[in-house]
């Protein structure tokens, strides 16, 4: 009887062991891990964003950043009501020029309201199976004038 | 050439005959191998055997199979156990069958949900996080799943020790009830002792 305990809580181990070594499959086309020739765009650094002044009637938001030099094909701009809320893609950059002068680009972003307003940005490469986004940004503040 | 054939089967059945040893008539007549020593234990021996075929009968109405209730376990863990009388051990084997299984289902169902969701993701950050979302229930999914076949697998051999064990403690009460009761019934009629 002991014996037959001892059994059961040595194979109860064992499979449990095998079982956490079990993993699901990374099938995923634009998975970076599974895929050697998916490389992910770099993470984008926000250099400004500027709301327009008062009594601008088409208000807006220009951002600037610094541009990607490798693996982007263009960028995607989220707009946030809180720093820490919920952020939705506004706006898409495509493509990925070289600036006349400097490193940076820059886009305006139109807003229906004044108020307060938080940005980030990221990168994305396209790939037959579709655009691999790369690491959202970190934030940053404008404010839209009435 | 069939003359041959028909020689040769002849003298390896002689050979086969001629190889078997003389039947000992006296030692499979002999009654002290039974350990009999008098008439008196012969009478005694054949009387208890008599008695014991009439209590198998009846031992045989209400007595168990093996595989009956190994099958019903094999459906529903736990339902053999209640079959032999053992309710505590059947509703054992049963709440932890239905809660180690429920619980791999409801985790597999988590994992596959973040998994699909996994395979439409295109933002880096979203792909890792939703593949490590899907692995952590899957593998506990397969662990809980694991434990209930570990379970399922010991309800099946608690089953058959379960239902011998029934099976004896009947034949007691059979032989006990047989022995102590005024009235008998048998299976060939009615015994009143006086």
């Amino acid at each position: 009887m002991r014996i037959r305990n001892m059994a059961i809580l040595f194979l109860t181990v064992v499979i449990t062991l095998l079982t956490l070594a079990c993993e699901l499959k990374r099938s995923n086309p634009l998975d970076p891990t599974s895929h050697n020739d998916i490389v992910v765009p770099p993470k984008v650094i926000i250099v400004s964003a500027t709301g327009s002044g008062a009594n601008v009637v088409n208000k807006f938001i220009e951002i600037t950043w610094e541009r990607n030099d490798e693996n982007t094909d263009g960028y995607y701009i989220y707009l946030g009501l809180a720093y820490n809320s919920a952020y939705a893609v506004v706006d898409t950059f495509i493509g990925n020029p070289v600036p006349e002068s400097g490193t940076t680009l820059s886009k305006k972003i139109d807003v229906s309201a004044p108020g307060h307003y938080y940005l980030k940005m990221s990168a994305y490469k396209t790939y037959p199976d579709g655009n691999l986004e790369g690491p959202l940004s970190q934030w940053t503040y404008a404010y839209v004038a009435n | 050439m069939k003359k041959w054939i028909f020689c040769l089967l002849l003298i390896g059945l002689a050979l086969q005959l001629t190889a078997q040893g003389k039947f000992d008539v006296d030692a499979f007549t002999n009654p002290e191998k039974y350990g009999w020593k008098t008439w008196e234990d012969r009478m005694n021996y054949r009387y208890d055997l008599y008695e014991r075929q009439k209590l198998l009968q009846l031992y045989e109405i209400d007595a168990q199979s093996i595989s009956g209730n190994l099958l019903k376990s094999a459906v529903i863990p736990g339902w053999g156990q209640f079959n032999a009388k053992q309710y505590t051990k059947g509703e054992i084997f049963l709440s932890l069958e239905i809660g180690l299984l429920g619980t791999s289902y409801l985790l597999y169902d988590k994992a596959l949900t973040n998994y699909n969701r996994y395979k439409e993701a295109t933002q880096i950050d979203d792909i890792n996080r939703l593949y490590h979302n899907a692995q952590e229930p899957y593998q506990y999914s397969i662990v809980f799943l694991t434990l209930g076949a570990i379970v399922w697998g010991y309800n099946l051999i608690d089953i058959v020790q379960t239902t011998e064990q029934y099976n004896a403690e009947l034949w007691e009460k059979t032989v006990k009830n047989y022995y102590n009761a005024p009235v008998q019934i048998t299976p060939t009629g009615f015994q009143i002792k006086f």
